[in-house]
């Protein structure tokens, strides 16, 4: 290849990258933008460096397929200089015959090369500036448009959207469901923010007009309520920390307790009550392993550490380690009380206070569906964390808002297979003070109700319901 | 190396040739050029002009500058095959022996004007063409051939067509080129009767040999063409044929009979001189398009639309050359 050919080769290398360059930064540009631009008209929150990836990734893409699209090939850059410079097909005469021999030729390829090395560069023209520049031009103009553009841009529709007023039966039934909430047995502090929450919306509601700024207000109370409960409620964080031990017995009770199960959790508890104790000799080490571990999983956590449920884990904890501090003096006997203790006390704290969580929770799941019955607001309109989940039981009834639900509710009472008792619910039981499923005890109050009824002076009618009412909760009814 | 100077004094060459041309014949520059391409290409002319201007002085003066015999031979009506190549006759030798002797025709020389063809009859013609092409005379069983390099300047008048005898198109194909002589422009009369007023003779000397000639052929021959070039070439040949599947709508609408394949030899031979002679190695489109009426328009022939609408073989062959260009690019 001749110098001078070279020479201006080079040139339009040098062009060719800087089109593929302009090109491929203003397809990355304008990718990036476009899809910047539709996430957050569809109310998505675009996540920077992805679209930094995506750009690049494109720029990439476009400016080496450009490159080759622009790069110059010597016939066809022949053909260039031929028409550009009048030269009357020299130069592809010349690259036609540079592997040929002969007088002609060896002269033709040396006069080509000599017009070729005095045609200054500038007369070869490579850059039509005006065709490129439309490109960049646009892009940018994306870029602007998609930046600028604020995010949930449909909710400020020109005329505001459809018209809207507050029904009475709305009222009335968020009215309702402040009562409701009011008179439920939530915890104190949720409670009063989740009816300073409805009592808000009641109020912002009178005012308003369109249906777009109604459903974002109730979206926003939904999301307010959904973060006091996430405030309020531990059992997620507590169960999950407890499931990082690696012991499968804490595992167990992890999940029991994240699952809301208080039947699993007060069956945990006992088992784990029963491996302690289960020799003298071994006692002290088994309540020290399970402190230890139990304090390596809570290490981590955080949670309000005036939370009831993560107190009474955490007395719990302390207990097994009074048992390893104490002296040789301490008789096994002596031990075996303080390790009973500790369990009693631990079987009542903790499932009382997952208890009032999973009360919370069924009270909060109450709320977020009256409020999206009442309004018509569906679960694709909420932000994907707020949508409504499926429940859990820690007293086998109401429901709780985790997915990791391992375990299925347990069939109380009696029975099993197709049967369905009447509730799973744990319930304080008295006389052995301490949380018990309601199947477990069943038989003794029927004993005692049964054997009243025939002792006392009860209506025939009375006596009837009363023997169905107990006979329907002692053998079950078919699942239809 | 010697070679290489001889290329490079190739332009050099043809422009001594035109120059002492010049002192003889006035004007005519695009005949001159087309002709000297012809002799070097080793081609023949066929020349289309009214008597008087300057046919017979321009080969002479030609003859002179390239110091080759010339000779001119008038067709008639009457004239005889063997008045153009010769025939055998009967001589006493010294002895007073009789024996035959070949006695040459007008047509042994380098340089030939046969002076309006059309006028000679078929066979006479026939005879003259012969020679053109085998440059060699048989005559009763004896082969005399003819020395190199050897050109015809062929002449035919084109009014008094009336007891002529047109040259078969076949024939036609024999010429390399067919130019057309016009009367001079007032500025070219006016230097011709000047230049005719001192003196009628020639005065243009010798520059070149025949063996020179025969050296720039050589020459001319290894002047290279890309494929683009001859691809169009081609097609410009084939675009003249309207039987063809893939042709011109000039040829399909205006052309009765193409050009042979001898017209595409032609264009690229005097194509590659041509180049040398403007001082260029290669051929190039320009050399194609310039030559493309003088090697075409005597091999069309044109059908009936063509001339009803006025249209004349120059505007036909101008029309296939656009279109040619067109579909190339």
């Amino acid at each position: 290849m001749t110098n001078g050919f070279q020479k201006i080769k080079r040139k339009f290398k040098r062009n060719a990258l800087l089109k593929c360059s302009i090109a491929g930064a203003s397809f990355g540009i304008l990718v990036s933008s476009v899809l910047v631009f539709i996430q957050k008209l569809l109310a998505i929150k675009p996540n920077p460096l992805v679209y930094i990836l995506i750009g690049l990734g494109v720029a990439c893409a476009v400016g080496t397929v450009t490159y080759f699209l622009f790069a110059p090939k010597d016939k066809r850059l022949a053909k260039r200089l031929d028409e550009d410079l009048g030269l009357d097909e020299k130069v592809q005469t010349m690259l036609a015959f540079e592997d040929k021999e002969g007088d002609i030729v060896q002269l033709q390829r040396e006069n080509t090369n000599q017009i070729l090395s005095e045609t200054p560069l500038k007369k070869v023209k490579t850059v039509t500036i005006w065709k490129h520049i439309i490109l960049p031009i646009l892009a940018v103009a994306m870029a602007i448009t998609a930046i600028l553009t604020p995010l949930k841009i449909i909710e400020q529709s020109p005329n505001g959207g459809e018209e809207w007023a507050l029904s009475a039966w709305q009222k009335a039934r968020l009215e309702n469901l402040i009562e409701t909430v009011q008179d439920s047995n939530m915890e104190t502090q949720p409670k009063t923010q989740t009816v300073e929450e409805l009592e808000s919306l009641l109020t912002s509601l009178q005012t308003v007009d369109k249906v777009p700024k109604m459903k974002s207000l109730v979206i926003a109370t939904i999301v307010g309520v959904n973060n006091i409960e996430n405030e309020a409620n531990t059992y997620d964080e507590i169960g999950a920390a407890l499931k990082t031990s690696e012991r499968q017995d804490l595992q167990r009770l992890g999940t029991a307790i994240s699952t809301l199960n208080g039947l699993t959790l007060a069956q945990e508890l006992e088992a784990l009550h029963t491996k302690i104790g289960a020799a003298d000799e071994t006692l002290k080490s088994e309540a020290g392993a399970v402190e230890s571990e139990i304090r390596k999983t809570l290490n981590a956590l955080n949670v309000d550490k005036d939370d009831g449920l993560y107190l009474a884990v955490v007395a719990w904890t302390d207990g097994h380690k009074q048992i390893v501090e104490s002296g040789a003096e301490t008789t096994a006997e002596e031990l075996r009380l303080k390790l009973n203790e500790i369990y009693q006390t631990a079987n009542l704290s903790i499932i009382e206070t997952l208890s009032q969580q999973d009360v919370n929770v069924g009270v909060f799941n109450q709320v977020v569906s009256e409020l999206m019955m009442i309004f018509e607001i569906s679960s694709s309109e909420l932000p994907s964390g707020d949508r409504p989940q499926s429940g859990g039981n820690a007293g086998g009834g109401s429901g709780s808002g985790n997915d990791d639900m391992e375990d299925k509710p347990a069939d109380g009472g009696l029975g099993s297979g197709e049967v369905v008792y009447g509730s799973d619910d744990v319930i304080y039981y008295p006389d052995e003070d301490r949380y018990v499923s309601y199947g477990e005890v069943l038989n003794e109050f029927y004993a005692k109700v049964s054997g009243q009824m025939i002792d006392g002076n009860v209506s025939e009618a009375l006596m009837q319901y009363i023997s169905d009412y107990f006979a329907k909760l002692y053998n079950g009814s078919e699942k239809e | 190396m010697e070679n290489v100077e001889k290329v490079k004094a190739f332009n050099e060459v043809i422009v001594k040739v035109k120059d002492e041309l010049r002192k003889d014949v006035v004007g005519q520059e695009d005949i001159v050029e087309n002709v000297i391409i012809a002799i070097i290409a080793g081609g023949n002319v066929l020349l289309e002009g009214v008597p008087g201007v300057g046919k017979t002085r321009l080969v002479r003066s030609l003859g002179r500058v390239l110091n080759l015999p010339f000779s001119r031979i008038q067709f008639t009506p009457d004239l005889m095959p063997s008045d153009v190549t010769g025939t055998d006759i009967i001589e006493k030798d010294e002895n007073g022996n009789m024996k035959k002797v070949f006695r040459r025709g007008p047509i042994f020389a380098n340089l030939v004007l046969a002076d309006e063809i059309n006028r000679a009859t078929p066979k006479t013609q026939s005879a003259m063409l012969e020679v053109m092409q085998e440059h060699k005379v048989t005559v009763a069983n004896s082969t005399y051939k003819i020395s190199e390099p050897f050109f015809v300047l062929a002449t035919e008048n084109p009014i008094e067509q009336d007891g002529t005898y047109p040259l078969p198109e076949a024939q036609m194909d024999r010429f390399m080129f067919k130019l057309l002589m016009k009367f001079p422009g007032n500025d070219e009369l006016v230097d011709i009767v000047k230049m005719t007023q001192v003196t009628m003779e020639e005065t243009a000397s010798a520059v070149i040999d025949g063996e020179t000639i025969l050296e720039m052929r050589s020459i001319a021959a290894t002047v290279p063409v890309i494929d683009e070039v001859l691809d169009y070439a081609i097609r410009l040949i084939a675009n003249t044929h309207p039987e063809l599947e893939k042709t011109s709508e000039t040829a399909k609408k205006y052309v009765k009979y193409g050009a042979s394949p001898r017209a595409a030899q032609a264009l690229i031979t005097c194509a590659k001189v041509r180049a040398l002679m403007n001082g260029n190695y290669n051929v190039s489109y320009a050399d194609i398009d310039a030559l493309a009426k003088p090697v075409l328009r005597h091999r069309i022939k044109v059908n009936y639309n063509a001339v009803s609408e006025g249209l004349g073989v120059d505007e036909i062959v101008d029309m296939l050359v656009k279109e040619t260009k067109k579909a190339s690019k």
